[in-house]
Parts: C-alpha cells; sequence; structure tokens
C-alpha cells in the first residue's frame, strides 16, 4: 500500500480498532471524490470514523444532526438583513465545510434530505437564486439507521444512488472491544495529527483519474452489471451511473495499493460497498436479505472465458 | 438459496406446487381411493395456512413419519383389492401429499417437481381426450411456473410466464420432429390391468334379469372409411359371440375358449374365405378395459403390423393380444356376405345346440308342433320371425323382470323387451327346434360423424341371432329388426321416440338441443377425432405413410438421409441455444494457458476457482502448492495479469516472449505438482 496511506489507515485504526477493512473504503470513497453512506446501528463509532477522517486530511468538520424538522436554511444557510450597512448577507450553513457529517440522515424530511443530496451532486447551493460555491474537496458522510427502525424517512433509491459506497462497521471483535475498554480510543482526547494536507488530497483525486483500466477489466465490469439487469434476482439493477461508480471506486482502490492498473481483485475489494445499497430494496428488512452483491459476483467469472 | 431452509410464509414457489398436487389429485378422481384425495386437500390447507402465516411451524419430522408409516400401512392393505398400477398411484399421491408438508429444502422442492412431471404421465394412462391433453398441458405449464418461481422469487410473474413460454417455443420444433421420427415401439411390458371396470358390452348377458338397461352416450369407437360405407342396416359390428346357454345366460363358450388358446399357442390362424369386394376402414376404438374388438363381418386385419396384433378367432371375433387400456386405432378390411361359413361343422353344431333339459314348459310344447308344421329349417325361422311380427310384441329399454323361465314369459305372457331378449329368445327357440343357434353382440348402425366416418356410441349395442340353417354356415338372424324395423333403419332414437320413452333415457338430451350447446358438443367431438386420428392414432404405419407421402417410395438410403436430416435439424435447433455460450469459448492463448494451469491445480490438491479472480485465486493456491510449483504458478499468474490488466500493455515481442515462458511454466508446473490421493474432483 503507498505510504502515506497506510500510515492514514494505521493513524485511524488506533481509534477505530480493528476495521481495517472499513477504514481503507473510506479512505478510497475519499479520493475517489465519492460521498460515503454508513450504515448502522447508534453507537458503532460512525462519528468517530468521520472525526477521525476530517483531522487525517486536514479537513474542516461539521455535523449536522438531521432530526424531522430540520429545514434546508437550517443546513444551506440563510440571508440576514445587516442593518448597518443596509443589505443582506448570506451566512453560510454548517454544509459550507470540507467534510461534513449528516448524521442520522434518514430522520429528516425528504425535503432537507433532497436538498442535501443535491448540493453532493451539484458541489453548490442556492439560496434566494444566488449561487453558492462548496468549498473543496467537499465530502459528505452520511449515516443511517437501519431502515426498519421507527421514525425514519427512508432514502429513495434515486438518493441512494449518489453515494459512491455504503459500509456498515458492524460490531467489533472481541480482542478490539477489549483493547477499546482497556483505554484506547476515548473521544475526550481526541486529537489526531495531519497525516496528508488537503492541497496533496486534491493532487491525489486528480491523479486516481489517471489509473489505467484495460478493456478486460471494463467488460467484467460490464458482466457484472448485465448479469444484474438480466438474472431477475436483484431487486434493482445496476445503472449506468453505478458502473461508472464501480469503475472510479476501483481506480481509487488501486491508487491506494499503488497500483497503476486496475485488476479485478480491485473491482471485487470495493463491488461490495458500491453496489449493494443499488442493488437492494429498501423496503426489505436487510436482516432477512442475504448480501445481493456477493451473489452477484460469485456468478461472474471475472476471466473472460 | 443454494442450502438451508426455504422460507415458509410467503414462498409462492411452494404454494404453487401444494395447489398443483392438488389439482392434479383431483383430476385423477377415477384411480384415486377418496381417503387420498382427502389426504391430499389436507395438505394444501395446510400449506395454505403456512403461506399465509397463519400457523408458524411446519408439523414435525416425527409426526409426518408416523402419518407416513399409517398411509402406508393402510395402502397395503387395499393394495389387495386395487392391483399394482392403482396401488402405486395411490402411493405416489400419497407420498407427495406428505412431502408437501415437510417441503423445506431444496432438495425436496426438486423431487417434487419430478414426481410432478411422473403424475402427469400417470393422468395420461386413464384419459387421453383432447380436452384432458390440454388440461395436462396447463398443469404442465403451471408447474413449471412453480419451478421458475422457485430459482427466480423477485421476479414479476409476467416475466416468468414469457420466460417459460419462449423456452416451450424453443422446445416445439424439437418436440414435433421427435414425434414424427421416433420410432413408435410397441409397450416393452403390458400395462398392469386397472380394475375400474368399463361400461359397454358384457361377457355374460343375461336378459330376463335386466329390468332397466342403462346405456349411455359414450363413445365406443370411430370407423373412417377409404371408399364406400355400407349402409347402416348393414351396419353389425361384431364384438362378442356368445354360445354357451344355460337356460337363464348367454356367456362365451368354455370350450371355445379353450379352442382358442390352444390355437393361439400352436400359431393355429384362421383366415376366413374371402370375396371382393370390401370395404377398408381404420378403427379407432376408446379404452374399454377388455381385449375384444368391433369390425363388420367378415373381417380380417388390413396390414401386417396389425395381423401381429390381432387374433381372427374361429367365431368371426377379432380379438386383441392386449385389452384395451387406451385408445387404439387399427385397420380391417371386411369382405360383405351373406354366410359365414363354419370352420369346423360337426363340431360348431354340437357346441350350439345344447340346451338346458328343463323348463320353459311352454316354448318346448309350441316348438315342437312348429317343427311339425315347418320341417325344412328355413320355413321354420321363417315361422319363427312371422310369430315375432304377427304378435303385440314391444321394444322397450325397460322391460319387466322375467326371471323363471325367460322364454315362456317373454314369449307368451309379457312381450316387451330389447334386442337381448329378443336375440336370447330366439336362439332359445331355434336350438330346441335342433337347428344350431347363437347370440352375437356388438353395436348396430352408428351415426354418420362425417362423410367416411361413422360413430358408435354405447346406446347403439345390439344383439342378434345367427343360425346354421344349411350347411353352409352361420346365417345373420335379426328378430329386433322384425319387432322395431326404426331400430335399424334410424337407430335407437326413433324407436324411443316413437314408444315415448324418450324422456327417461336422458343420454339423448345433448344430442336433442340445438343451438350453441350442440355446436360446441360437434366441435368438441371434431376435435377428439382429429385428436385421436392424427396424434394418439399416430403409430408406425401411419408413419410409413407419412414418409411416403412426403418422399416418395421407401429406400434405405432415403431412411438414412431422412434420419441424418433429422438429426441435423435437432441439433440445429439446440445449437441456437448453445451457440451464443459457444462463441464466447474463442479465448485467447495467454487465458487458455492459464486456465489450463488452473485445471491442472484443481484436480490435484481439489480446490476449486469458483469464478475468483487470479490474484486471489493465487494466494489461495500458494498455501497447497510446493515450492518449486508455487513459484511457476505464481509466475503463470503474473504474466496473465501484466497481459490483460496492465499499463502500459505488452508490445508483440513482449508478448511472444511472455507466451513461451508461460508455456514452460506450466510443463514445469505439470511435473512439480503432487497429486494428493482421495481429493480430486474431476
Amino acid at each position: 500500500m503507498n505510504a502515506r496511506f497506510h500510515a492514514v489507515v494505521k493513524a485511524l485504526g488506533q481509534h477505530i480498532i480493528g476495521k481495517q477493512e472499513q477504514i481503507k473504503l473510506a479512505i478510497t470513497c475519499l479520493i475517489a471524490n465519492g460521498h460515503l453512506l454508513i450504515e448502522d446501528l447508534p453507537g458503532m463509532g460512525k462519528t468517530t470514523l468521520s472525526h477521525g477522517l476530517a483531522s487525517a486530511f486536514g479537513l474542516n468538520f461539521s455535523r449536522i444532526q438531521f432530526t424531522s424538522d430540520l429545514l434546508p436554511a437550517d443546513m444551506l444557510g440563510v440571508n440576514i438583513f445587516d442593518s448597518q450597512q443596509h443589505e443582506f448577507t448570506f451566512k453560510p450553513g454548517p454544509l459550507f465545510n470540507q467534510l461534513v457529517l449528516a448524521d442520522e440522515i434518514n430522520r429528516a424530511s425528504p425535503k432537507t434530505q433532497s436538498a442535501l443530496l443535491e448540493a453532493m451532486e451539484e458541489h453548490q447551493v442556492s439560496v434566494d437564486g444566488t449561487t453558492y460555491a462548496l468549498p473543496r474537496p467537499f465530502f459528505v458522510i452520511g449515516t443511517q439507521n437501519p431502515s426498519y427502525q421507527s421514525g425514519t424517512y427512508p432514502l429513495p433509491e434515486s438518493q441512494l444512488d449518489r453515494f459512491l459506497m455504503r459500509i456498515s462497521l458492524g460490531y467489533p471483535s472481541w480482542e478490539a472491544e477489549t483493547a477499546m475498554l482497556q483505554g484506547g480510543g476515548n473521544r475526550q482526547q481526541f486529537t489526531m495529527p495531519e497525516v496528508i494536507s488537503t492541497a496533496d488530497l486534491l493532487v491525489y483525486q486528480q491523479e486516481v483519474n489517471q489509473i489505467h483500466c484495460s478493456d478486460n477489466v471494463i467488460s467484467y465490469i460490464l458482466r457484472l452489471v448485465t448479469q444484474s439487469r438480466e438474472e431477475g434476482v436483484y431487486p434493482n439493477a445496476l445503472s449506468p451511473r453505478a458502473s461508472k461508480a464501480l469503475l472510479q471506486a476501483a481506480k481509487a482502490w488501486a491508487y491506494l495499493h499503488a497500483r497503476e492498473f486496475v485488476v479485478p481483485e480491485d473491482i471485487q475489494a470495493v463491488f461490495v460497498a458500491v453496489a449493494e445499497h443499488r442493488l437492494r430494496s429498501e423496503r426489505d428488512d436487510p436482516r432477512e436479505q442475504k448480501v445481493l452483491s456477493e451473489r452477484l459476483l460469485e456468478s461472474v467469472d471475472p476471466i473472460a472465458a | 438459496m443454494t442450502a438451508g431452509r426455504l422460507p415458509i410464509e410467503g414462498h409462492t414457489a411452494s404454494m404453487s406446487i401444494a395447489v398443483f398436487i392438488c389439482v392434479l389429485s383431483l383430476s385423477l378422481f377415477d384411480p384415486l381411493m377418496i381417503w387420498v384425495i382427502m389426504l391430499s386437500l389436507c395438505t394444501l390447507f395446510v400449506r395454505i395456512s403456512l403461506y399465509l402465516g397463519w400457523y408458524q411451524h411446519a408439523p414435525s419430522q416425527r409426526t409426518i413419519n408416523l402419518l407416513a408409516i399409517l398411509t402406508s400401512l393402510a395402502l397395503t392393505w387395499f393394495s389387495f383389492d386395487l392391483g399394482l398400477l392403482l396401488s402405486m398411484i395411490n402411493l405416489l399421491v400419497a407420498a407427495c401429499s406428505l412431502k408437501l408438508i415437510t417441503l423445506s429444502k431444496r432438495k425436496d422442492f426438486l423431487q417434487l417437481f419430478a414426481c410432478g412431471l411422473f403424475l402427469i404421465g400417470c393422468g395420461f394412462i386413464y384419459q387421453q381426450s383432447i380436452l384432458s391433453a390440454l388440461f395436462y398441458f396447463a398443469t404442465l405449464l403451471f408447474l413449471l411456473f412453480a419451478l421458475l418461481s422457485f430459482f427466480t422469487p423477485q421476479l414479476a410473474w409476467q416475466k416468468r410466464i414469457k420466460i417459460i413460454s419462449f423456452q416451450l417455443l424453443q422446445a416445439l420444433p424439437i418436440a414435433i420432429i421427435l414425434f414424427l421420427v421416433m420410432p413408435h415401439l410397441s409397450p416393452l411390458w403390458k400395462m398392469p390391468t386397472s380394475q375400474t371396470s368399463k361400461t359397454g358390452l358384457a361377457e355374460k348377458v343375461t336378459p330376463g334379469d335386466i329390468a332397466n338397461l342403462t346405456q349411455s352416450d359414450e363413445l365406443v369407437f370411430h370407423a373412417t372409411f377409404d371408399g364406400k360405407v355400407p349402409p347402416r342396416q348393414d351396419r353389425y359390428w361384431r364384438a362378442l359371440t356368445l354360445e354357451a346357454f344355460d337356460g337363464r345366460t348367454w356367456e362365451i363358450s368354455p370350450h371355445r375358449e379353450r379352442f382358442r388358446q390352444r390355437n393361439q399357442r400352436f400359431n393355429n390362424v384362421f383366415s376366413p374365405l374371402t370375396s371382393t369386394p370390401s370395404y377398408d376402414y381404420q378403427v379407432i376404438a376408446e379404452a374399454s378395459g377388455r381385449s375384444w374388438l368391433y369390425a363388420i363381418d367378415i373381417a380380417v386385419p388390413a396390414t401386417r403390423a396389425d395381423n401381429e396384433q390381432i387374433w381372427v378367432s374361429r367365431d368371426y371375433q377379432l380379438i386383441a393380444n392386449q385389452p384395451l387400456m387406451s385408445k387404439r386405432a387399427y385397420n380391417v378390411k371386411s369382405y360383405p356376405a351373406a354366410l359365414l361359413p363354419s370352420p369346423d361343422l360337426a363340431l360348431e353344431s354340437q357346441l350350439n345346440l345344447m340346451v338346458p333339459s328343463q323348463g320353459n314348459e311352454k316354448t318346448r310344447k309350441w316348438v315342437t308342433q312348429l317343427r311339425q308344421t315347418h320341417p325344412d329349417n328355413h320355413q321354420f325361422v321363417a315361422a319363427v320371425m312371422h310369430y315375432f311380427a304377427q304378435h303385440p310384441f314391444v321394444y322397450t329399454l325397460s322391460p319387466p323382470p322375467m326371471r323363471q323361465n325367460f322364454a315362456d314369459t317373454f314369449l307368451f305372457d309379457k312381450r316387451a323387451g330389447f334386442c337381448s331378449h329378443y336375440a336370447s329368445a330366439m336362439a332359445y327357440v331355434l336350438r330346441l327346434a335342433g337347428i344350431p343357434a347363437r347370440m352375437v353382440t356388438g353395436y348396430q348402425g352408428g351415426e354418420r360423424f362425417k362423410d367416411q366416418v361413422i360413430s358408435v356410441y354405447q346406446y347403439d349395442a345390439h344383439a342378434w341371432v345367427e343360425a346354421i340353417v344349411s350347411d353352409a354356415g352361420w346365417t345373420r338372424y335379426d328378430p329386433t329388426a322384425v319387432v322395431a324395423p326404426s331400430r335399424l333403419n334410424a337407430g335407437l332414437r326413433e324407436v324411443l321416440e316413437t314408444s315415448g320413452e324418450l324422456q327417461q333415457h336422458n343420454f339423448f338430451s345433448g344430442i336433442g338441443q340445438a343451438g350453441v350447446v350442440k355446436e360446441i358438443r360437434l366441435i368438441v367431438a371434431h376435435l377428439n377425432y382429429f385428436w385421436g386420428r392424427w396424434v394418439l392414432g399416430f403409430d408406425h404405419h401411419q408413419q410409413v405413410n407419412l414418409f411416403t407421402l412426403l418422399f416418395g417410395q421407401l429406400t434405405p438410403l432415403k431412411i438414412t438421409f431422412l434420419m441424418l436430416g433429422c438429426m441435423l435439424a435437432i441439433s440445429g435447433f439446440l445449437a441456437l441455444y448453445f451457440l451464443p455460450r459457444w462463441k464466447r469459448k474463442s479465448i485467447d492463448p495467454v487465458t487458455q494457458l492459464y486456465l489450463r494451469a488452473v485445471q491442472i491445480i484443481s484436480s490435484a490438491y481439489g480446490i476449486a476457482r469458483h469464478n475468483q479472480p487470479p490474484l486471489t485465486f493465487l494466494q489461495e493456491a500458494a498455501n497447497l502448492l510446493p515450492d518449486e510449483a508455487k513459484s511457476h504458478f505464481y509466475e503463470i499468474t503474473h504474466t496473465f495479469v501484466a497481459y490483460h490488466y496492465q499499463y502500459p500493455p505488452l508490445d508483440d515481442k513482449a508478448f511472444n516472449a511472455a507466451l513461451s515462458k508461460m508455456r514452460k511454466d506450466l510443463k514445469a508446473l505439470q511435473k512439480k505438482v503432487v497429486k494428493v490421493p482421495g481429493t480430486n474432483r474431476d
């Protein structure tokens, strides 16, 4: 792995113990210039991970706690009348930060949700007819509680698609939790040095696009998405946006591992995170569903024979 | 959905297969015992309650095992009465029903699917009409639907139906070719006789006991004539010749039966004397469960194949070598003759003069008187017929019972009856007078179904008399014709209409109606006729005919080409399906070499690649391979990755070098792998 990323993973790993894979995926998402959705039960370390990422890359961080009465203006910012200058000035909301943690995104009303998702897609917001560009890099980490919990407005499929990846941290292992209880990872003393500067991050995001992807890998991606469209067991087939996302994530993963070209292993490594939330039907209880993306991976041979 | 338990609530596939098995067992109402059907209905109920979630837990395996033991005990008990075939069908349905309750695994479902196909086949043992064929086709579709819903639970049902229809359409041409071309072999084993007896003619006739003749409008056979159709009054379809008479009952003579068996054993074939012209026709007989066939005298089988299957007995009966368990077609030539030559006059006279020495005193006295005035045989017979014409005899289907002294009561007292009464009384009278006489049963007339086709129904059943008046042979006499001439000229319906009995016999109800009902009935009858003639009756004979029609005279060379052509056509159809897969098989040499290396490792160490990408598989294999083999496989894998994914891509020179290196590595690998015994998976 690229030495600098290795340092980030190591640093984050001290606070979120035993979740190497998820940390790597989160960094991949960041350098692929995509947004991350973390779906998990409360108290699994979602916020810690976001804080950690922000400090490691030296990003301004803000956190918006979504509730059912949160309005778009609370998030985007408002025009306030300045009585000294006799004019309205725009007061930017918490969204104007490089890393935004949208906590419990599915507790907000659809109106607020779609305002956030629009900002994610366009990298800009419009308030009262004026367009304001969001800072660069702009990275949203959405967290959501499982959709079967009460008091949630599930994100529609079209909006889930905006998140490049969806990961879930899951319970820590016995050893990890022991280590945590014995003194590691205390939120109060949560200070992390900046490992990679923001400027470097922007360069990396450019370099990811230069990673080579051979025809064979593209054909593998196409076979995967075609299978999802033809086999008929998947509630939602993978869209062209999904295949683009898959390629982008695979490139970032290859870059993270200091390789100049994509191999099928890269696709497989990011596939569950990229594809599962697009394949699944949110209306069904996720506890009873098998991992559809794994099934899809098993059914397609990466070697075109 | 590879292993583990299937979901129960809301699982469409298991619900559909439950419905399927229940519907099928209801359609097998005839062969199934009532409690087996009830069992299957109960399981449907269990399945429904599981499906709707009224009840969450399927009954335990122990409960089902207990039920299964009880069921098999009961079936064993009943099997003594049922016979092998019926018990097996009952067993299959009962087993399927019990399996349905426990249905929880993939294996269970597939077993039920296979059993379902078999049950559809069982259904065809009992019903072959076009309607039942359509019904079974529909159930087959439903079964396929259940199978598809099992494998693609998320799919919308419209899409499933689309897939099924598409695949059936693909299979259709192959099915048609196989139907036309496959040799139609006669059954390899004999179907165990089912004991559900069919209504129809009986081997024993006791006219005096029958108070109300029950007849039906069931079809007995269709006869399709080539050329001329004999006129209605000449259409006497012989089925049985009854020669043994004990004063009440006519039946097939046991002596006759013994002679026939002996002749058959020594293949002592009887070829009646025949003279042209003849009527040529094909009979498609419905299943009767009996082995006698129907034909107009004097009948001989027309084709060689028929000759092997049908025995012509010396009393002019046609006997099939297997009971008619299903529809059957045979070709006959009939040579109309006034006289049936007697093959053994002395024996037949002796056989047909036997009467009980007691009873019917009045008749005996009357016969003696009549014989004195009419010593000539011809005159005597004429006098008897005259007696029937002179006195007020009535043709009725509901005659009064005449248990004691049948002949006396019938001839002098009641004077009412149907064909067997007249035939029986007349044959008895002739025997008393010393004229050898016997009763023949069969069918008379039949409706003209189409121009060349006669259909004969159960209500056309008839009985008449044959007597040896001169030494030349048997002459047919029909006393019914004297009493009710319209019976012969116009059919039973006419007779009943004039006597006002029609209302009692509702088997005509369908025919008499006008309008739509009649139209539909006719259409169904036509469809069934074509179905029987061209699909069920499609035998070796017709196969040869078809080929001759298409390709002219058949020569071995032509047959060879025809077979080859059909093979090619079938493989062509299959190729259409497989071609897209074959196309993908054109793979580059690097992949070929890599896959061969994978193959070597898989078979040596018992690990499969399972769609893993190359580097992942390398990691897995590295743990098992010995060091040298590991380094070779490492090289092969990395060359493969470099060729397929690396940037910049290899130029030609580097590619060739890589290829030859890969070949060397592969050879080395082949030597270095050590076969691990017992883990071989190929």
